[in-house]
Protein backbone atom coordinates (compact mmCIF):
# COMPACT_ATOMS: atom_id res chain seq x y z
CA UNK A 1 0.00 0.00 0.00
CA UNK A 2 1.43 3.68 -0.89
CA UNK A 3 1.80 6.42 1.68
CA UNK A 4 -0.73 8.34 -0.57
CA UNK A 5 -3.22 5.41 -0.04
CA UNK A 6 -2.99 5.12 3.55
CA UNK A 7 -3.48 9.12 4.04
CA UNK A 8 -7.23 8.15 2.56
CA UNK A 9 -8.33 5.49 4.94
CA UNK A 10 -9.90 6.07 8.37
CA UNK A 11 -7.36 6.78 11.49
CA UNK A 12 -8.14 4.42 13.47
CA UNK A 13 -6.83 2.40 10.92
CA UNK A 14 -4.04 4.87 9.73
CA UNK A 15 -2.50 4.81 13.30
CA UNK A 16 -2.39 1.29 13.47
CA UNK A 17 -0.43 1.46 10.46
CA UNK A 18 2.07 3.79 11.73
CA UNK A 19 2.08 2.71 15.52
CA UNK A 20 1.96 -0.97 14.60
CA UNK A 21 3.69 -1.53 11.71
CA UNK A 22 0.31 -2.64 9.88
CA UNK A 23 -0.17 -5.48 11.90
CA UNK A 24 -2.59 -6.01 14.62
CA UNK A 25 -1.90 -5.18 18.37
CA UNK A 26 -1.56 -9.25 19.24
CA UNK A 27 0.69 -9.78 16.33
CA UNK A 28 2.99 -6.50 16.99
CA UNK A 29 3.28 -7.88 20.39
CA UNK A 30 3.79 -11.38 19.25
CA UNK A 31 6.30 -9.94 16.60
CA UNK A 32 8.60 -7.89 19.76
CA UNK A 33 9.77 -11.43 21.26
CA UNK A 34 13.44 -11.53 19.74
CA UNK A 35 16.84 -12.37 21.28
CA UNK A 36 17.60 -8.39 21.00
CA UNK A 37 14.18 -7.75 23.31
CA UNK A 38 14.27 -9.98 25.65
CA UNK A 39 17.68 -8.68 26.54
CA UNK A 40 16.60 -4.80 26.77
CA UNK A 41 13.94 -6.22 28.71
CA UNK A 42 16.23 -8.16 31.08
CA UNK A 43 18.27 -4.93 31.65
CA UNK A 44 15.47 -2.64 31.85
CA UNK A 45 13.90 -4.96 34.54
CA UNK A 46 17.11 -3.97 36.95
CA UNK A 47 17.67 -0.21 35.76
CA UNK A 48 13.96 0.46 36.53
CA UNK A 49 14.23 -0.44 40.29
CA UNK A 50 17.65 1.14 40.18
CA UNK A 51 15.92 4.26 39.00
CA UNK A 52 13.08 4.36 41.66
CA UNK A 53 16.17 3.64 44.28
CA UNK A 54 18.25 6.34 42.87
CA UNK A 55 14.85 9.00 42.89
CA UNK A 56 14.15 7.84 46.27
CA UNK A 57 16.80 7.14 48.32
CA UNK A 58 19.17 9.51 46.54
CA UNK A 59 22.55 9.53 45.93
CA UNK A 60 24.69 7.85 48.23
CA UNK A 61 22.33 4.81 47.99
CA UNK A 62 23.12 3.68 44.39
CA UNK A 63 26.59 5.42 43.47
CA UNK A 64 30.02 5.26 45.36
CA UNK A 65 30.12 9.60 44.72
CA UNK A 66 32.19 11.38 47.67
CA UNK A 67 32.91 14.98 48.21
CA UNK A 68 36.35 14.11 46.79
CA UNK A 69 34.65 12.35 43.70
CA UNK A 70 31.67 14.60 42.81
CA UNK A 71 31.35 13.60 39.09
CA UNK A 72 31.55 9.78 38.75
CA UNK A 73 30.55 7.17 35.99
CA UNK A 74 27.27 9.58 34.76
CA UNK A 75 29.28 12.54 34.14
CA UNK A 76 32.41 10.60 32.85
CA UNK A 77 30.76 8.16 30.35
CA UNK A 78 26.45 9.48 29.99
CA UNK A 79 27.27 12.93 29.68
CA UNK A 80 31.24 13.77 28.51
CA UNK A 81 31.53 10.07 25.93
CA UNK A 82 27.06 11.07 25.04
CA UNK A 83 28.11 14.53 23.63
CA UNK A 84 31.18 13.87 21.85
CA UNK A 85 29.58 10.80 20.21
CA UNK A 86 26.28 12.70 19.45
CA UNK A 87 28.66 14.94 17.78
CA UNK A 88 27.93 13.39 14.21
CA UNK A 89 24.83 15.30 13.88
CA UNK A 90 26.43 18.83 13.54
CA UNK A 91 29.38 17.27 12.02
CA UNK A 92 27.34 15.57 8.90
CA UNK A 93 24.52 18.64 8.94
CA UNK A 94 27.27 21.56 8.64
CA UNK A 95 28.65 19.20 5.90
CA UNK A 96 25.54 18.32 3.88
CA UNK A 97 23.32 21.56 4.45
CA UNK A 98 26.17 24.59 4.79
CA UNK A 99 28.74 23.11 2.68
CA UNK A 100 26.57 21.56 -0.13
CA UNK A 101 28.17 18.16 -0.05
CA UNK A 102 24.81 16.53 -1.05
CA UNK A 103 26.35 13.25 -1.69
CA UNK A 104 26.42 12.68 2.08
CA UNK A 105 22.43 13.21 1.87
CA UNK A 106 21.72 9.32 2.71
CA UNK A 107 23.58 9.32 6.05
CA UNK A 108 22.70 12.89 7.21
CA UNK A 109 19.43 11.92 8.81
CA UNK A 110 20.47 9.03 10.55
CA UNK A 111 23.09 10.95 11.56
CA UNK A 112 21.25 13.55 12.99
CA UNK A 113 18.52 11.40 14.60
CA UNK A 114 21.77 10.07 16.38
CA UNK A 115 22.29 13.34 17.58
CA UNK A 116 19.26 14.49 18.57
CA UNK A 117 18.86 10.69 20.67
CA UNK A 118 22.50 11.06 21.56
CA UNK A 119 21.72 14.65 23.77
CA UNK A 120 18.40 13.78 25.10
CA UNK A 121 20.00 10.72 26.48
CA UNK A 122 22.89 12.55 27.87
CA UNK A 123 20.42 15.11 29.52
CA UNK A 124 18.36 11.91 31.10
CA UNK A 125 21.64 10.66 32.31
CA UNK A 126 22.79 14.08 33.99
CA UNK A 127 19.05 14.47 35.98
CA UNK A 128 20.66 10.95 37.37
CA UNK A 129 23.56 12.91 38.19
CA UNK A 130 22.26 16.03 39.55
CA UNK A 131 21.37 16.18 43.56
CA UNK A 132 17.90 17.71 43.30
CA UNK A 133 17.21 17.68 39.45
CA UNK A 134 13.47 19.39 39.83
CA UNK A 135 15.24 22.53 40.55
CA UNK A 136 17.03 22.47 36.80
CA UNK A 137 14.57 25.31 36.15
CA UNK A 138 16.56 27.47 39.10
CA UNK A 139 19.70 27.88 37.63
CA UNK A 140 18.53 28.08 33.97
CA UNK A 141 15.71 30.49 34.15
CA UNK A 142 15.62 31.92 37.91
CA UNK A 143 18.81 32.84 39.27
CA UNK A 144 21.58 33.38 36.39
CA UNK A 145 24.85 31.81 37.18
CA UNK A 146 26.47 33.80 33.36
CA UNK A 147 30.01 33.31 35.01
CA UNK A 148 30.16 29.59 35.29
CA UNK A 149 31.17 27.20 32.44
CA UNK A 150 28.15 24.88 33.73
CA UNK A 151 25.97 27.49 32.81
CA UNK A 152 27.19 27.86 29.18
CA UNK A 153 27.05 24.17 28.78
CA UNK A 154 23.58 23.52 30.60
CA UNK A 155 22.32 26.37 28.21
CA UNK A 156 23.95 24.90 25.22
CA UNK A 157 22.83 21.58 25.34
CA UNK A 158 19.45 22.54 25.90
CA UNK A 159 19.17 25.21 22.89
CA UNK A 160 21.14 22.45 20.62
CA UNK A 161 18.81 20.07 21.74
CA UNK A 162 15.50 22.33 19.94
CA UNK A 163 18.17 23.07 16.90
CA UNK A 164 19.11 19.18 16.59
CA UNK A 165 14.88 18.60 17.14
CA UNK A 166 14.12 20.68 14.32
CA UNK A 167 16.44 19.39 11.78
CA UNK A 168 14.41 15.92 12.35
CA UNK A 169 11.25 17.32 12.30
CA UNK A 170 11.31 16.81 8.59
CA UNK A 171 11.38 13.24 8.85
CA UNK A 172 8.72 13.46 11.85
CA UNK A 173 6.10 15.41 9.59
CA UNK A 174 6.78 13.46 6.64
CA UNK A 175 5.41 10.47 8.63
CA UNK A 176 2.70 12.29 9.97
CA UNK A 177 1.67 13.31 6.74
CA UNK A 178 2.12 17.01 8.63
CA UNK A 179 2.92 18.93 5.00
CA UNK A 180 2.38 22.48 5.82
CA UNK A 181 4.59 22.25 9.22
CA UNK A 182 7.13 20.27 6.99
CA UNK A 183 8.07 22.52 4.58
CA UNK A 184 7.99 25.16 7.30
CA UNK A 185 10.72 23.34 9.43
CA UNK A 186 12.60 22.34 5.92
CA UNK A 187 12.73 26.31 5.73
CA UNK A 188 14.53 26.29 9.06
CA UNK A 189 16.96 23.51 8.18
CA UNK A 190 19.76 25.95 7.54
CA UNK A 191 19.32 28.36 10.59
CA UNK A 192 18.95 25.72 12.92
CA UNK A 193 21.81 24.04 11.44
CA UNK A 194 23.84 27.32 11.57
CA UNK A 195 23.03 27.58 15.01
CA UNK A 196 23.70 24.30 16.12
CA UNK A 197 27.11 24.48 14.76
CA UNK A 198 27.94 27.75 16.91
CA UNK A 199 26.33 26.06 20.07
CA UNK A 200 28.36 22.74 19.48
CA UNK A 201 31.38 24.59 18.92
CA UNK A 202 31.16 26.11 22.39
CA UNK A 203 29.49 23.51 24.37
CA UNK A 204 32.33 20.47 23.36
CA UNK A 205 34.95 22.70 24.06
CA UNK A 206 33.05 24.47 27.61
CA UNK A 207 32.93 20.47 28.58
CA UNK A 208 36.41 20.39 28.11
CA UNK A 209 37.01 23.44 30.17
CA UNK A 210 34.83 22.68 32.65
CA UNK A 211 38.38 20.66 34.16
CA UNK A 212 39.96 23.70 33.58
CA UNK A 213 38.93 24.59 37.06
CA UNK A 214 40.69 21.91 38.61
CA UNK A 215 44.50 22.28 37.94
CA UNK A 216 45.74 20.84 40.61
CA UNK A 217 43.20 17.53 40.32
CA UNK A 218 43.69 16.76 36.75
CA UNK A 219 47.12 14.62 36.39
CA UNK A 220 49.78 17.13 34.66
CA UNK A 221 49.28 14.89 31.15
CA UNK A 222 46.03 15.27 30.38
CA UNK A 223 45.40 19.07 31.71
CA UNK A 224 46.39 21.62 29.46
CA UNK A 225 45.24 25.08 28.78
CA UNK A 226 43.95 23.85 25.22
CA UNK A 227 41.45 20.97 27.26
CA UNK A 228 38.82 22.63 25.50
CA UNK A 229 40.34 22.74 21.65
CA UNK A 230 41.24 18.95 22.46
CA UNK A 231 37.79 18.65 23.51
CA UNK A 232 36.22 20.08 20.26
CA UNK A 233 38.57 18.66 18.02
CA UNK A 234 38.27 14.88 19.46
CA UNK A 235 34.29 15.14 19.38
CA UNK A 236 34.45 16.33 15.97
CA UNK A 237 36.64 13.00 15.70
CA UNK A 238 33.88 11.14 17.44
CA UNK A 239 31.37 12.09 15.36
CA UNK A 240 32.64 11.26 12.28
CA UNK A 241 33.39 7.88 13.52
CA UNK A 242 30.46 7.50 15.26
CA UNK A 243 28.22 8.09 11.95
CA UNK A 244 30.46 5.26 10.06
CA UNK A 245 29.59 2.98 12.80
CA UNK A 246 25.99 3.64 13.64
CA UNK A 247 25.78 3.59 9.34
CA UNK A 248 27.40 0.01 9.19
CA UNK A 249 24.99 -0.75 11.94
CA UNK A 250 22.45 0.63 10.44
CA UNK A 251 22.87 -1.39 6.91
CA UNK A 252 23.19 -4.15 8.85
CA UNK A 253 19.60 -3.98 10.74
CA UNK A 254 18.22 -2.18 8.71
CA UNK A 255 18.87 -3.26 4.97
CA UNK A 256 15.58 -3.79 3.99
CA UNK A 257 14.53 0.59 4.41
CA UNK A 258 17.98 1.35 2.08
CA UNK A 259 17.43 1.48 -1.58
CA UNK A 260 19.81 -0.13 -3.60
CA UNK A 261 21.27 3.01 -5.17
CA UNK A 262 22.14 3.69 -1.26
CA UNK A 263 23.86 0.48 -1.22
CA UNK A 264 25.48 0.75 -3.88
CA UNK A 265 27.05 4.39 -3.00
CA UNK A 266 27.66 3.03 0.86
CA UNK A 267 31.38 2.20 0.41
CA UNK A 268 32.08 5.19 -1.40
CA UNK A 269 30.40 7.65 1.77
CA UNK A 270 32.06 5.61 4.62
CA UNK A 271 35.67 5.92 2.84
CA UNK A 272 34.82 9.79 2.31
CA UNK A 273 33.70 10.12 6.07
CA UNK A 274 37.44 7.69 6.71
CA UNK A 275 39.39 10.66 4.85
CA UNK A 276 37.78 13.56 7.16
CA UNK A 277 38.07 11.24 10.28
CA UNK A 278 42.15 10.72 9.22
CA UNK A 279 42.63 14.31 9.14
CA UNK A 280 41.31 15.10 12.25
CA UNK A 281 42.74 12.23 14.29
CA UNK A 282 45.99 13.42 12.65
CA UNK A 283 45.34 17.17 14.21
CA UNK A 284 44.06 15.96 17.42
CA UNK A 285 47.67 13.51 17.65
CA UNK A 286 49.67 16.64 17.50
CA UNK A 287 47.31 18.82 20.06
CA UNK A 288 47.71 16.56 22.33
CA UNK A 289 51.71 16.25 21.71
CA UNK A 290 51.61 20.14 21.76
CA UNK A 291 49.97 19.78 24.75
CA UNK A 292 53.06 17.63 26.61
CA UNK A 293 55.32 20.13 25.44
CA UNK A 294 53.16 23.56 26.81
CA UNK A 295 53.97 22.23 29.89
CA UNK A 296 57.23 20.74 29.68
CA UNK A 297 55.85 17.48 30.75
CA UNK A 298 57.95 14.84 28.86
CA UNK A 299 59.45 13.81 32.54
CA UNK A 300 56.08 12.17 33.33
CA UNK A 301 56.10 10.27 30.27
CA UNK A 302 58.55 7.78 31.77
CA UNK A 303 55.71 7.11 34.66
CA UNK A 304 52.80 4.81 34.98
CA UNK A 305 50.43 7.57 34.51
CA UNK A 306 52.87 8.61 31.07
CA UNK A 307 52.57 5.19 30.03
CA UNK A 308 48.92 4.92 30.40
CA UNK A 309 49.01 8.84 28.34
CA UNK A 310 50.60 7.09 25.93
CA UNK A 311 48.78 3.82 25.42
CA UNK A 312 45.86 6.71 24.60
CA UNK A 313 47.33 8.60 22.17
CA UNK A 314 49.40 6.28 20.24
CA UNK A 315 46.78 3.27 20.92
CA UNK A 316 43.67 5.26 20.48
CA UNK A 317 44.42 8.31 18.15
CA UNK A 318 47.35 7.65 15.94
CA UNK A 319 46.99 4.30 15.19
CA UNK A 320 42.70 4.75 14.44
CA UNK A 321 44.41 7.64 12.07
CA UNK A 322 46.93 5.05 10.49
CA UNK A 323 43.96 2.55 9.90
CA UNK A 324 41.87 5.00 8.51
CA UNK A 325 44.63 6.28 6.36
CA UNK A 326 45.15 2.77 5.31
CA UNK A 327 41.67 2.10 4.60
CA UNK A 328 41.17 4.91 2.66
CA UNK A 329 44.74 4.41 0.13
CA UNK A 330 43.26 0.79 -0.10
CA UNK A 331 39.93 1.89 -0.66
CA UNK A 332 38.42 -0.79 2.13
CA UNK A 333 35.56 0.28 4.12
CA UNK A 334 35.70 -2.30 6.01
CA UNK A 335 39.07 -1.27 7.43
CA UNK A 336 37.82 2.48 7.59
CA UNK A 337 34.51 0.67 9.93
CA UNK A 338 37.43 -0.88 12.21
CA UNK A 339 38.90 2.47 12.05
CA UNK A 340 35.74 4.42 13.11
CA UNK A 341 35.18 1.74 16.04
CA UNK A 342 38.46 1.98 17.17
CA UNK A 343 38.22 5.89 17.06
CA UNK A 344 35.25 5.89 19.10
CA UNK A 345 36.65 3.65 21.24
CA UNK A 346 39.72 6.06 21.98
CA UNK A 347 37.23 8.76 22.53
CA UNK A 348 35.62 7.03 25.59
CA UNK A 349 38.70 5.98 26.86
CA UNK A 350 39.59 9.55 27.24
CA UNK A 351 37.12 10.97 28.85
CA UNK A 352 37.01 8.49 30.74
CA UNK A 353 40.43 9.40 31.51
CA UNK A 354 39.98 12.92 32.25
CA UNK A 355 37.12 12.21 34.64
CA UNK A 356 37.61 9.97 36.52
CA UNK A 357 41.36 7.90 36.10
CA UNK A 358 43.65 11.00 35.74
CA UNK A 359 41.38 12.99 38.13
CA UNK A 360 42.38 13.10 41.25
CA UNK A 361 45.52 10.84 40.73
CA UNK A 362 47.78 12.37 43.74
CA UNK A 363 44.43 10.90 46.13
CA UNK A 364 44.70 7.88 47.56
CA UNK A 365 41.52 7.15 47.80
CA UNK A 366 40.11 5.97 44.35
CA UNK A 367 36.45 5.81 42.92
CA UNK A 368 35.24 2.80 41.43
CA UNK A 369 31.93 2.80 40.25
CA UNK A 370 29.15 0.90 42.24
CA UNK A 371 27.33 -1.57 40.38
CA UNK A 372 24.24 0.54 40.46
CA UNK A 373 25.76 3.04 38.24
CA UNK A 374 27.31 0.93 35.85
CA UNK A 375 23.16 -0.69 35.25
CA UNK A 376 22.08 3.16 34.92
CA UNK A 377 24.31 3.63 32.11
CA UNK A 378 23.79 0.34 30.34
CA UNK A 379 19.80 1.04 30.73
CA UNK A 380 20.22 4.38 29.27
CA UNK A 381 22.01 2.73 26.63
CA UNK A 382 19.63 0.30 26.00
CA UNK A 383 16.87 2.95 26.05
CA UNK A 384 18.26 4.94 23.73
CA UNK A 385 18.90 2.04 20.68
CA UNK A 386 15.85 1.33 21.27
CA UNK A 387 14.48 4.56 20.98
CA UNK A 388 16.62 4.68 17.89
CA UNK A 389 15.29 1.40 16.25
CA UNK A 390 11.54 2.49 17.20
CA UNK A 391 11.84 5.80 15.19
CA UNK A 392 14.09 4.09 12.31
CA UNK A 393 11.12 1.26 11.79
CA UNK A 394 8.21 3.96 10.93
CA UNK A 395 10.01 7.42 9.76
CA UNK A 396 11.59 7.50 6.55
CA UNK A 397 15.41 8.23 8.29
CA UNK A 398 17.09 5.32 6.33
CA UNK A 399 14.69 5.59 2.89
CA UNK A 400 13.30 8.61 1.07
CA UNK A 401 9.72 9.44 1.11
CA UNK A 402 8.16 9.01 -2.15
CA UNK A 403 5.76 11.88 -1.55
CA UNK A 404 9.05 13.87 -1.59
CA UNK A 405 11.80 12.12 -3.31
CA UNK A 406 12.71 14.83 -5.95
CA UNK A 407 13.19 17.00 -3.48
CA UNK A 408 16.40 14.99 -2.26
CA UNK A 409 17.73 15.45 -5.63
CA UNK B 1 64.16 16.03 33.79
CA UNK B 2 66.01 19.59 32.88
CA UNK B 3 66.57 22.26 35.61
CA UNK B 4 65.32 25.26 34.04
CA UNK B 5 66.16 28.24 36.68
CA UNK B 6 64.00 31.51 35.48
CA UNK B 7 60.60 31.79 34.59
CA UNK B 8 61.95 33.29 31.11
CA UNK B 9 64.13 29.98 30.51
CA UNK B 10 60.92 28.46 31.22
CA UNK B 11 58.95 30.16 28.79
CA UNK B 12 61.46 30.14 26.10
CA UNK B 13 62.27 26.35 26.62
CA UNK B 14 58.29 25.25 26.24
CA UNK B 15 57.19 27.59 23.94
CA UNK B 16 60.15 27.25 21.63
CA UNK B 17 59.17 23.36 21.53
CA UNK B 18 55.90 23.95 20.99
CA UNK B 19 56.52 26.38 18.65
CA UNK B 20 58.69 24.07 16.64
CA UNK B 21 56.22 20.90 17.11
CA UNK B 22 53.22 23.30 15.88
CA UNK B 23 55.61 24.16 12.16
CA UNK B 24 56.15 20.28 12.23
CA UNK B 25 52.90 19.31 12.43
CA UNK B 26 51.52 22.23 9.81
CA UNK B 27 54.30 21.14 7.44
CA UNK B 28 53.64 17.38 7.60
CA UNK B 29 49.82 17.98 7.40
CA UNK B 30 50.52 18.74 4.02
CA UNK B 31 52.04 15.62 2.93
CA UNK B 32 49.68 13.68 4.80
CA UNK B 33 47.09 15.42 3.37
CA UNK B 34 48.29 14.75 -0.36
CA UNK B 35 49.19 11.05 0.44
CA UNK B 36 45.68 10.28 1.83
CA UNK B 37 44.26 12.06 -1.53
CA UNK B 38 46.21 10.42 -3.79
CA UNK B 39 45.83 7.31 -5.71
CA UNK B 40 48.05 4.18 -4.21
CA UNK B 41 50.44 2.84 -7.01
CA UNK B 42 48.84 -0.79 -8.82
CA UNK B 43 51.34 -3.14 -8.42
CA UNK B 44 50.45 -6.10 -11.80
Amino acid sequence: MSYTQIQQIPTGVRLREKLFLGMNFRDYVRAQITPFNIIAAAILAVGIPVTYLRFTEGLAATTNLTDNYPWGMWIGVDVLCGVALAAGGFTLGSAVYLFGMKEYHPIVRPAILTGFLGYFFVIIGLCFDLGRPWRLPYPMFVSYGTTSVMFLVGWHVATYLSCQFVEFCPSLFEWLGWKKLRKWTVGLTVGATIFGVILSTLHQSALGGLFLLAPGKLHPLWYSPYLPVFFLISAIAAGISMVIFESMLSHRFFSKQISHHHHENFDSLTIGLGKAGALVLAAYFFLRIIGVAHGNHWHLLSTSYGLWFLFEIIGFILIPCLTYLWGVRNENAGVVRFAALHSVLGIILNRVNVSMIAFNWNHTDRYIPKWTEFVVTISIITAGIITFRWIVNRMPILWEHPDYEPEYK
Amino acid sequence: MEILRSLHEFMLMTKGREYLIAVAFLILFVFFFRFLNSKPKRTR
